[in-house]
């Protein structure tokens, strides 16, 4: 019932294989430094491969950040729920933490070579 | 059948198809927003490309992202000039896909979706100038074109099946 011809499996092969590629390459790849802001407002940067740890200061008080082995984790804050202690650490690019209750999000970024393409 | 009323029919299906593509297209924007989508305008298309040809087929993927772009009130914005240059894309590619002869609509309904969803992270890619957050994506929409590109495959296959008749004299 469903016409499907045997050169389609070139079709579905292709774009498979691309998925695959972009999968290995495009993706995912470990970040480099990480962004905090509070209320839209950048309020830290710094970079994942020096292990540190940092103040800031959310809506509800001070939280503290911690980057160990590349990867960033919220370790104190005083928001009621501490989602943002329970997301753990992160390390991919696109990744992030929001804490709401203290409106403070923490992004992943990678190199800054791909902006370069765009201009 | 004469001539002129053959004219008159691929018209009347153009306008028929392009019409009923961009109100689907933007039902299916309200109910998914998101970048995963399978694309039920895409049927109107294929079915176009399959009846009639590669040129009312182009005439109903621009006419469609015309109207579902003024319903949705983005005509001309960023989200136009996206879906703009993915129909476009993905219409050339599934026109060369048909004339190679090779595959079924299935096959060309999946190369379509696929260079859809590539022209369109190109172009949000540029236009935004957002970079590693976005082309993760570009994996995960390729494999859910496969699925989503032969739903719509199959369908216009029904369809088509359907709307040839009335061209056969």
């Amino acid at each position: 019932m469903v016409p499907l011809k045997p050169a389609d499996a070139i079709i579905i092969s292709l774009v498979i294989a691309f998925a695959v590629v972009s999968f290995t390459f495009l993706p995912k790849s470990a970040g480099e430094k990480f962004v905090v802001t509070h209320d839209g407002k950048i309020i830290l940067e710094g970079e994942l491969s020096k292990d540190s740890e940092y103040s800031i200061n959310g809506s509800l008080g001070q939280m503290k950040l911690l980057v160990k082995d590349g990867k960033i984790s919220v370790v104190k804050s005083n928001c009621p729920r501490k989602l943002c202690i329970k997301r753990g650490s992160i390390s991919k690019q696109g990744d992030s933490i929001i804490c709401v209750p203290n409106r403070v999000i923490i992004t992943i970024q990678g190199k800054g070579e791909i902006d370069g393409v765009t201009g | 059948m004469t001539e002129s009323q053959d004219r008159l029919k691929r018209i009347v299906l153009i306008a028929l198809l392009a019409s009923a593509a961009g109100g689907i297209w933007f039902l299916e924007n309200l109910i998914n927003p998101s970048s995963f989508r399978i694309g039920i305008a895409n049927i109107f298309t294929l079915t176009a490309l399959y009846t009639i040809g590669g040129t009312p087929a182009f005439l109903v993927s621009i006419i469609r992202i015309l109207i579902g772009s003024t319903l949705a009130g983005k005509l001309f914005s960023p989200i136009f000039l996206i879906s703009f240059s993915g129909g476009i894309l993905s219409v050339l590619g599934m026109v060369v896909a048909k004339k190679l002869n090779r595959f079924s609509m299935l096959g060309v309904s999946i190369a379509g979706a696929f260079l859809n969803n590539i022209a369109q992270l190109l172009t949000t890619y540029l236009l935004m100038g957002k970079p590693s957050g976005m082309l993760y994506l570009f994996g995960y929409l390729s494999i859910v074109s496969i699925p989503a590109g032969a739903f719509v495959g199959w369908v216009s296959y029904l369809a088509t099946k359907r709307v040839l008749p009335l061209f056969r004299r």
